[in-house]
């Protein structure tokens, strides 16, 4: 079934089930492989994209259900790293091996969008579906910091 | 649906079981997927002259260092470019890196003389010829009687940004390279070994991969695609949440391990209704998609379409990886 998806501000149109899941979708038909497949099933948050601002895994969302709405992947966060999370992410140096941090990054990036003074326990909730193996997790809590401090510069 | 709480280290024990461990060594755009065909003889893409295996230079002065190590997170980008950095004497801001080819190294009778990384030795076994090899270069052109791109044989305890000739004014490096390249030293020149004489090991360096694994461009061994990629997935994927029943009954049924080759096989994929049904092992061993045809069958197999091979029988529902 054909249908076009709105990512990153382009439009762009797949010929896919309807049921196949938007990372798929982004990363085999758009090629767009910024976002990583980790568990499959939701809960490790590699996936973690926006769709109209909203934090969402994209393993588990069907492309079908992201029609009409606003896609936004790590490689549409911004032009040149120049997020405020992206720059905290660099000036913090929060990657180990980086596998997870695109979701982690765009997961951050949803909560900096809706506070701008995170609490500890609001930046441990908004995080908790993301894992990462290196364990990067204070450092990401900094980051996190201070790209709200960014933001509001 | 009831909300599963994972933790971190059930997530390891998971992903580590499903899939053999993900593999997570990256490597950055700039440098292609090495290929297994004959090709140029290298896979790489700095555009300049190569001075050495490790080091090439561009006209403007950007030195694009070869690394031949994987980077997992632990830093080996940035520790062999700063060895080799440290005796070219060239300024850290000039500095870009990319992947060495494999392809190269076997070809070229173990060229990189180590290609493997393991067991935190990168920097205490590797150092004396990655530093040689930024010594060497340095040296070159002065032995070429075109002055040093440090400007002098002793070791220099500050960066250069550029050279200079003796007696002349000063040259960039680009301006040297091709003058280096042409030259063969009669002995390699002596490492510094002295840490009283280093100007950068040792000192804080941002890492060199962080700024690709923030914006999406890192790439990881599921983002490699190549000719006749072929892409499974598990049976039961997506919906690998289920209930005990569900999941008893795919339990007897033998649900498939994944290739050991990493996630890209076996990644939850579109379309493919049969599930492992619907791959075979490839002469590898490895999952390749089955394909309509005696043609199309042949083609996954290397072998001529002209003379077609059958396709082999179905993968067992066995478990066997």
């Amino acid at each position: 079934m054909q249908f076009t998806l709105n990512v990153n501000g382009k439009a762009e149109t797949v010929d896919v089930e309807p049921e196949t899941p938007l990372l798929w979708v982004l990363r085999d038909n758009i090629g767009l492989t910024g976002t990583k497949y980790g568990c499959g099933i939701a809960r490790c948050g590699a996936c973690t994209i926006h769709v109209d601002g909203q934090a969402m895994k994209a393993c588990q969302l069907p492309a079908s259900a992201a029609v009409g709405k606003r896609i936004t992947t790590i490689e549409g966060l911004s032009n040149n790293s120049s997020h405020p999370v992206q720059q905290a992410w660099v000036e913090i140096g929060v990657p180990q091996c980086g596998y997870c941090q695109s979701g982690q990054i765009m997961a951050a990036a949803a909560l900096v969008a809706k506070r701008k003074n995170p609490t500890l326990a609001e930046i441990e909730a908004a995080m908790a579906d993301n894992l990462c193996r290196c364990g990067t997790y204070q450092r990401i809590v900094q980051a996190i910091r201070r790209a709200s401090e960014l933001a509001q510069a | 649906m009831t909300k599963q709480i994972l933790s971190r280290r059930s997530f390891i024990r998971a992903s580590v079981a499903a899939g053999g461990g993900l593999m997570l060594g990256f490597h950055m755009p700039v440098a292609l997927a090495a290929s297994i065909g004959p090709r140029t003889q290298s896979t790489t893409t700095a555009v300049g002259i190569e001075i050495n295996a490790w080091i090439v230079i561009d006209k403007d002065g950007t030195v694009t260092l070869r690394i031949p190590h994987t980077e997992m997170g632990q830093g080996g980008i940035t520790s062999v470019a700063m060895l080799i950095a440290e005796e070219l004497n060239v300024d850290w801001s000039k500095i870009k890196t990319e992947f060495a080819d494999a392809n190269r190294h076997l070809r070229n009778n173990k060229e990189y003389k180590v290609m493997s990384t393991h067991g935190s030795q990168l920097v205490r076994l590797q150092h004396p010829h990655l530093m040689g090899a930024g010594a060497s270069a340095r040296e070159r052109p002065q032995a070429g009687g075109r002055g040093g791109m440090g400007a002098s044989t002793a070791p220099r305890s500050r960066p250069s940004s550029g050279c200079s000739r003796r007696a002349t004014a000063p040259a960039t490096y680009g301006e040297f390279a091709e003058a280096a390249a042409k030259v063969k030293l009669d002995k390699e020149p002596e490492i510094k070994k002295d840490p009283a004489t280093w100007w950068l090991l040792g000192k804080p360096r941002q890492r060199l991969d962080i700024p690709h694994k923030v914006n999406g461009s890192a790439q990881y061994a599921i983002d490699t695609r190549r000719a006749r990629h072929g892409l499974c997935r598990r049976e039961g994927e997506p919906g690998a949440v289920g209930n005990a029943e569900e999941l008893q009954l795919r339990r007897d049924q033998g649900s498939p391990r994944r290739h050991r080759g990493g996630a890209a096989q076996g990644g939850s994929r579109q379309a493919r209704p049969a599930g492992l049904a619907g791959c075979r092992r490839g002469r590898r061993g490895q999952l390749v998609p089955r394909q309509d045809g005696a043609r199309a069958a042949s083609r996954s197999n290397g072998t001529s379409a002209t003379a077609p091979r059958p396709a082999r029988p179905a993968i067992s529902r066995k478990a066997t990886g």
